[in-house]
């Protein structure tokens, strides 16, 4: 098959938005800027509105941009989508209010290119400059190099949508991000930890590196870091709690030992994301996702949370392509 | 261009924009060593030039002189391909751009000589994305079972979506697309195709979707209450293709649900007789019958729900994405 395809795409970049117009032309700017050969860029639009549609009308003109509308909710269906549509057996993907330096496909490229077991990479999210006045921006700083080849060493790996490629078929075979989780769905966060744990456990390999970066413009204020905070932690509540309802019982000591890195604050987006003061506050948050985790059905066959029976699906014959 | 190694059909009529959206789909695809054949159903300007605006050279437009029905111009498309493989596509839905990647990969590596290719979808309707079939096949079980017979009671279990099909040449020439009725039609064919020795359906190993079926955009269902003797009548004739548990599902869910939209209360107890009769029904298939008619939603998804949670996990069944 590979001779069939000599002329594919070899990375495609997905980028989900949703109601936040402003940054998206830079953002697609700065990855169009890249100095890679041969890539292209997929943006999945949850938005109500038009505006980031009218806001990409002039870059729609280069033929390596694709735009789709995406009716549904939550960041991590709208990267299902994109990595659906993608053609690149790389794919990279970055959020709607960063930015990308020029070399940023190729240093992903090369850090799979290292290993073939590599099936996940992470790089690092700087945060843009701001007014500590005002607020702060999220973000993840790696010093050194890291290559996790373990679910033990998932507690090293702490690496953030923002900045991260996947293998296309590491996705397939993980049937992709699941959607109870990530920003906007039932969970609020944790789709990108959640894979790459699924990941560790199936035996793929995760690098980080701090070789590869990209730049957060994503200011949020004082009053706003609460509510933020709240969610990331309640997602990762949600996140911890499937991999015991999976019975994967060597990740319990795993989980304790992050678990209490986290609520000890010692973690790197964790700290990012506010004062230290506030370990009750996301401890709280960590046990109540923890519990609501708990009182959803995990699919043992996709290490899937499993949502309510859907309406359509009641609809017995009577929704049937065949008849 | 490369001789093709795939030849894709797609009959349409009527929907130049909806078309476009289909074409787009397979002029996207990973796999570019295919051909695209519209079969454009009939006198119809507006979608010849609609197509006409679109520069690929591996793009063929063959127009009808006039309006045979979608198997018609099915068959007018495989008389036309040139490839040994040949994927069908409907002018209302479109393909994720690996579909044909995966799929020649897993006919290739099929073991039988007619293998038929088929893949999951997303079902997409206004109220939100589910990705069908959510089980495929069990090996030796007859494709009759697989299509019409539930574990529970929710749908979308078992399907072989028309615009999933990819198979070879030989079998769509040996076996074509009966063009005299007017529902069924698939499901026809697949269940004639399927008895040609070396035939067998195939899902590629890949659990995530490769299409998109829109439910919304499809015609409008308008049932009136000879639709499900119509069904009837089809399933009878068809009995030989099919296994006695397989005839009395079909009976329960399929043409039960037809005539209970047209609330035909003949057939509610018409039905139950026929397949008791003339069938194998299991225990879950009249209880289907029952909820169909007599439980409003929220009651069938408290009985799904019950039913689901005391199954055990089984292999090759999965959630709704």
């Amino acid at each position: 098959m590979a001779a069939l395809n000599e002329n594919a795409i070899r990375i495609s970049v997905v980028l989900a938005t949703r109601n936040r117009a402003a940054m998206i032309p830079e953002a697609v700017r700065s990855i169009l800027q890249n100095d890679h050969p041969d890539f292209e860029v997929i943006v999945v639009d949850q938005s109500e509105d038009d505006e980031a549609e009218a806001l990409l009308q002039p870059f729609l003109a280069d033929p390596r941009l694709r735009y789709f509308r995406d009716s549904r909710r939550g960041r991590s269906a709208g990267q299902n989508a994109g990595f659906r549509e993608a053609r690149g057996s790389l794919v990279v993907m970055t959020d709607d209010d960063c930015t990308v330096p020029t070399d940023w496909l190729r240093q992903f490229e090369q850090a799979f290119a290292s290993d073939a077991r590599i099936g996940i990479a992470f790089g690092n999210v700087l945060p843009a400059p701001c007014d500590p006045a005002i607020g702060c921006i999220p973000s993840y700083i790696r010093r050194q190099p890291f290559l996790a080849r373990h679910v033990r060493d998932k507690i090293q790996v702490e690496g953030i949508g923002a900045c991260m490629a996947v293998r296309h078929s590491v996705w397939s075979s993980l049937g992709g991000f699941d959607e109870m989780l990530g920003a906007g769905s039932r969970f609020k966060a944790g789709e990108d930890g959640d894979l790459a744990m699924r990941a560790l456990s199936a035996g793929t390999w995760i690098y980080e590196t701090p070789a590869i970066s990209v730049t957060h413009f994503g200011l949020r204020t004082w009053q706003q870091l609460p509510a933020l905070m709240n969610s990331y932690w309640y997602g990762l509540g949600a996140m911890m709690i499937k991999p015991m309802k999976l019975g994967q019982w060597h990740a319990v000591l795993l989980l304790a030992r992050l678990a209490a890195k986290w609520v000890m604050g010692r973690s790197t987006v964790g700290s990012s994301l506010g004062p230290k003061m506030h370990r009750l506050r996301k401890l709280r948050s960590f046990l109540r996702g923890f519990c609501a985790g708990a009182a959803v059905p995990v699919n043992q066959a996709t290490g899937h949370y499993v949502a309510a029976v859907p309406a359509r699906e009641l609809e017995l014959g009577g929704s049937r392509p065949l008849n | 261009m490369p001789f093709p190694l795939v030849s894709v059909i797609i009959p349409t009529f009527q929907r130049p924009q909806l078309v476009l959206r289909a074409v787009r789909s397979v002029l996207a695809q990973t796999m570019r060593e295919l051909e695209l054949i519209v079969v454009v159903d009939g006198g119809d300007p507006a979608t010849l030039e609609a197509l006409g605006s679109i520069a690929d050279s591996r793009l063929r437009v063959k127009p009808l002189p006039k309006k045979i029905g979608s198997a018609g111009a099915r068959n007018a498309g495989v008389a036309e391909a040139q490839s040994r493989w040949i994927a069908f596509l409907d002018d209302d839905d479109e393909w994720f751009p690996r579909k044909v990647e995966m799929q020649l990969e897993a006919a290739e590596q099929a073991t039988s000589p007619h293998p038929i290719v088929s893949c999951r979808f997303i079902a997409r309707s206004h109220e939100g994305d589910l990705v069908w079939p959510r089980r495929v096949p069990a090996v030796d079980e007859p494709l009759g079972e697989y299509i019409f017979c539930q574990h529970g009671l929710r749908g979308g279990e078992g399907l072989v979506l028309p615009s999933t099909v990819l198979t070879t040449r030989e079998l769509l020439l040996s076996v074509p697309f009966r063009g005299d009725l007017p529902r069924h039609n698939d499901v026809d064919w697949l269940l004639r195709a399927i008895r040609v020795p070396g035939a067998t359906v195939v899902f590629i190993a890949a659990t995530d979707p490769q299409a998109v079926w829109y439910i919304e955009t499809n015609r409008p269902r308008i049932s009136n209450t000879s639709d499900w003797r119509y069904s009837v009548r089809w399933i009878e004739e068809s009995r030989a293709l099919v296994t006695p548990r397989a005839y009395a599902s079909f009976l329960l869910i399929w043409a039960s649900s037809t005539a209970a939209r047209g609330r035909a209360w003949k057939a509610f107890w018409v039905l139950p007789w026929k397949a008791i009769r003339n069938g194998k029904p299991r225990a879950i298939d009249l209880l289907a019958h029952l909820a169909i008619w007599l439980t409003p939603r929220s009651a069938r998804s408290a009985i799904s729900v019950f039913l689901e949670s005391r199954k055990q996990p089984q292999r090759g069944l999965y959630g709704s994405a």
